[in-house]
C-alpha cells in the first residue's frame, strides 16, 4: 500500500507544479462554465423580454391584431416570408384571415426546434388571446355572463428571486463530465505521456508490483477528476444554484464525482497503456467521453430504476441529479451506485496492470 | 548473465536470432553494433523490458521471464532517452526511485549524497529537471540506476548527445562501476568507446553474435 501513496504523491506533488494545467484544468471549469452559465442566462431572459420578431402575411386586419402586443412581437417586412423563416431572420410567420373586418384564424409557422421560434408561438398565443379577449367579454355580456363566471379558479402569480436557471439543471452533468474529464486527461498523461517522456522504462525496471504502480497513477486521476467535478458543480451551484448548498448535496455531488471520476481515470489508463502517445490516447479517449455524455443524457428516458443505478457513470449521474433535487438519496442507490463502479473499476485496473509489462 | 538462443521477433520483423553470450562479475562487455543490429532490443530483454520470443536469459541466476521481479531488483538501467521528470529535481527523483526499490528513507538520503557527489550532480540537485541539459539528464539517470546497488548495470547509448567532458564523466564512472564487481553491459555503435570502457566487445549484426573480442585485440 506504501508503494501506491509513493506513486500517487509523486504524481499530485508533479500535477501541483504543473501551473497551465492547474490554470486550464481547475480555472476553466471552476470559473468559466458558471460565467458562460450566467451569460446564457442573460441571453435567454432577453429573448423572453424583448418582442419576437414575425413576418406578417394576409388581411389587413393584421395590423389591428398586432396593435394588442407591441410588447410581444415585432413585425418585419420581409420581401419572401418562407425564405426569411428558413434563414432564421424571422422567428415566426403569421398568416392572418379575417371575415366581416374581425381576424378569424392565425395560422402561426415556425421552426420546431428553434428556440425563438417555440418562444415566438407562445407570445403570438398570448397576443390573439389580447385580442380575442373584447369579443370574448361582449358574447359572455350578451348571454348575461361575464368573464369572472369561466374562471372559477383565479391563478395568482409571485414571482420570488432565485431559481437555478437554463444552465443550473447542468449541474449533475457536470459532475460527470469534469469527473471524466480530468481523471482521463491526467490518466493519459502518466500512462502514455511517461512513454513520450521517456521515464516509463525506468518505471517498469523496478520491482514495484505493477497494480501497485496503476492504482498509485490511478489514485491521482482520481483524486484530480474528483476535485474537478465537485469544483465545477460547487461553482455552478453557487453562481446559477437554487439558493445556498446544503451538505448532503454536496456529499451526493461527492460520492456521485468518485464514482464517475473513477470509472474514467481506470478506463483512460487502460486506453493510456495502449497508446503511444499522450495524444493517441486523447484522440482514443474521445469516444468514452462521448458515451459518457449519451450515458448521462439518456438518463431521462431510463429513470432512476433500480437497474439504472447498477450501470457505471449512468448512476453518478443519477445519484448528482438527485442530490441536487435536495433530498438525499437512498442508501441502496448510493450503495449500488458505489460497489457496480468499483467492481467496473477493479476489472480495469486488473487490465491496466497486465498491460504495463505489454511489448 | 546469461543468454542462450534468444529469439526476439516483433511480428514478422525478427530482431534477435538465437543470441547467446555470458558475462561474468566484474566483466564489462560492450554491445556493438550498427543500427538495427539488436543492442537495445538485448537489453530491454535483461531488464525485464520485453520478453524472448524464444531461448532463455538469465540474470543473477534468474530467469527474466519466470523471475523478473528478482531481476529487477538486481539490474539498474540507462536507456537512451534520459527522459526524466521535468518538474521533480534530481533529489526528488532519486527519493521517489527509492521508494519503488523498497529502500527506506535514510538509506535513500545516504546513496543519494553519495551518487550527488561522485557524479558531480552538487550544483543542480535541487533544481527541477526541466532546467537540465542532457548531459545532466543522463548523470541523474545513472544515479537513478545505481540507486539500489544493482549488481548488473545495463547502459544503452549512455553518450550519445553529450559533449566530449561529460561523455568522459560518464565512461570513468561505468569503468570504476565494472571495477567494482559490478556487472557492466553496454551497448553502442562507437567501437573506441567500447574499447575505452569494456573488457571484451560482442560484434552484433542481424540479431546474432558475429564476433567477440577483447578489447585489447580492436585495431
Amino acid at each position: 500500500m506504501s508503494l501506491v501513496w509513493a506513486v500517487a504523491a509523486k504524481e499530485l506533488v508533479d500535477l501541483s507544479r504543473d501551473r497551465r494545467a492547474l490554470v486550464l484544468g481547475f480555472l476553466v471549469p471552476v470559473l468559466a462554465v458558471p460565467v458562460m452559465s450566467l451569460l446564457v442566462d442573460a441571453s435567454t431572459n432577453r429573448r423572453l423580454q424583448s418582442p419576437s420578431r414575425v413576418a406578417v402575411v394576409g388581411s389587413p386586419e393584421a395590423r389591428e391584431l398586432l396593435r394588442f402586443g407591441e410588447d410581444l412581437v415585432e413585425a418585419v417586412a420581409v420581401a419572401d416570408p418562407k425564405e426569411a423563416l428558413r434563414t432564421g431572420r424571422v422567428a415566426a410567420v403569421l398568416e392572418v384571415s379575417a371575415e366581416a373586418g374581425e381576424v378569424k384564424e392565425v395560422v402561426v409557422r415556425y421552426r420546431a426546434r428553434d428556440p425563438d421560434g417555440l418562444i415566438a408561438k407562445e407570445k403570438v398565443a398570448q397576443l390573439v388571446a389580447r385580442y380575442a379577449l373584447p369579443a370574448v367579454d361582449r358574447t359572455l355580456r350578451a348571454h348575461g355572463l361575464d368573464r369572472e363566471a369561466l374562471t372559477p379558479v383565479r391563478v395568482r402569480e409571485e414571482v420570488v428571486p432565485g431559481g437555478s436557471g437554463w444552465t443550473g439543471r447542468l449541474a449533475a452533468l457536470l459532475v460527470v463530465v469534469w469527473g471524466f474529464a480530468g481523471a482521463s486527461l491526467l490518466a493519459a498523461d502518466l500512462s502514455a505521456g511517461e512513454k513520450e517522456r521517456g521515464t516509463w522504462d525506468a518505471l517498469r525496471s523496478t520491482p514495484v508490483h505493477r497494480m501497485a504502480l496503476v492504482g498509485g497513477k490511478f489514485v491521482a486521476c482520481w483524486v484530480a477528476g474528483a476535485v474537478l467535478a465537485v469544483l465545477s458543480a460547487s461553482s455552478q451551484l453557487l453562481f446559477s444554484g437554487p439558493g445556498p448548498v446544503e451538505g448532503v448535496q454536496l456529499a451526493g455531488l461527492a460520492v456521485a464525482a468518485l464514482c464517475a471520476s473513477a470509472v474514467a481515470g481506470s478506463a483512460a489508463l487502460v486506453v493510456g497503456l495502449l497508446s503511444r502517445s499522450a495524444r493517441e490516447a486523447n484522440q482514443w479517449a474521445i469516444p468514452l467521453y462521448l458515451a459518457a455524455l449519451a450515458t448521462a443524457a439518456g438518463s431521462d428516458l431510463v429513470g432512476a430504476t433500480r437497474a439504472a443505478f447498477a450501470v457505471p457513470v449512468l448512476n453518478a449521474f443519477l445519484l448528482a441529479q438527485r442530490a441536487l433535487a435536495g433530498g438525499p438519496p437512498e442508501g441502496t442507490q448510493v450503495g449500488s451506485t458505489v460497489l457496480s463502479s468499483a467492481a467496473v473499476c477493479l476489472v480495469l485496473l486488473a487490465a491496466a496492470a497486465r498491460l504495463v509489462d505489454r511489448d | 548473465m546469461e543468454l542462450v538462443g534468444v529469439c526476439k521477433r516483433y511480428g514478422r520483423a525478427e530482431v534477435l536470432r538465437g543470441l547467446s553470450f555470458r558475462v561474468d562479475a566484474g566483466e564489462a562487455v560492450a554491445l556493438v553494433g550498427p543500427n538495427g543490429a539488436g543492442k537495445t532490443t538485448t537489453l530491454r530483454i535483461l531488464a525485464t523490458l520485453t520478453r524472448p520470443t524464444e531461448g532463455t536469459a538469465r540474470v543473477c541466476g534468474w530467469d527474466v521471464t519466470r523471475h523478473a521481479d528478482r531481476v529487477r531488483r538486481c539490474v539498474g538501467m540507462v536507456t537512451e532517452q534520459a527522459g526524466v521528470y521535468g518538474r521533480l529535481s534530481a533529489l526528488e527523483t532519486l527519493h521517489y526511485f527509492g521508494a519503488l526499490y523498497g529502500l527506506d528513507r535514510r538509506e535513500v538520503q545516504r546513496r543519494a549524497e553519495q551518487l550527488v557527489s561522485w557524479l558531480g550532480m552538487q550544483e543542480f540537485c535541487r533544481s527541477p529537471a526541466f532546467t537540465y541539459s542532457r548531459g545532466m539528464r543522463q548523470r541523474v539517470q545513472l544515479a537513478r540506476a545505481l540507486l539500489h546497488d544493482p549488481s548488473v548495470l545495463l547502459l544503452d547509448e549512455p553518450t550519445s548527445g553529450l559533449d566530449a567532458s561529460t561523455a568522459r564523466v560518464v565512461r570513468e564512472a561505468v569503468r570504476s562501476l565494472a571495477r567494482q564487481g559490478r556487472c557492466v553491459v553496454l551497448a553502442t555503435h562507437s567501437q573506441e568507446e567500447a574499447q575505452q570502457v569494456c573488457d571484451r566487445l560482442l560484434l552484433l549484426e542481424g540479431g546474432v553474435v558475429r564476433d567477440e573480442l577483447p578489447s585489447a585485440c580492436v585495431p
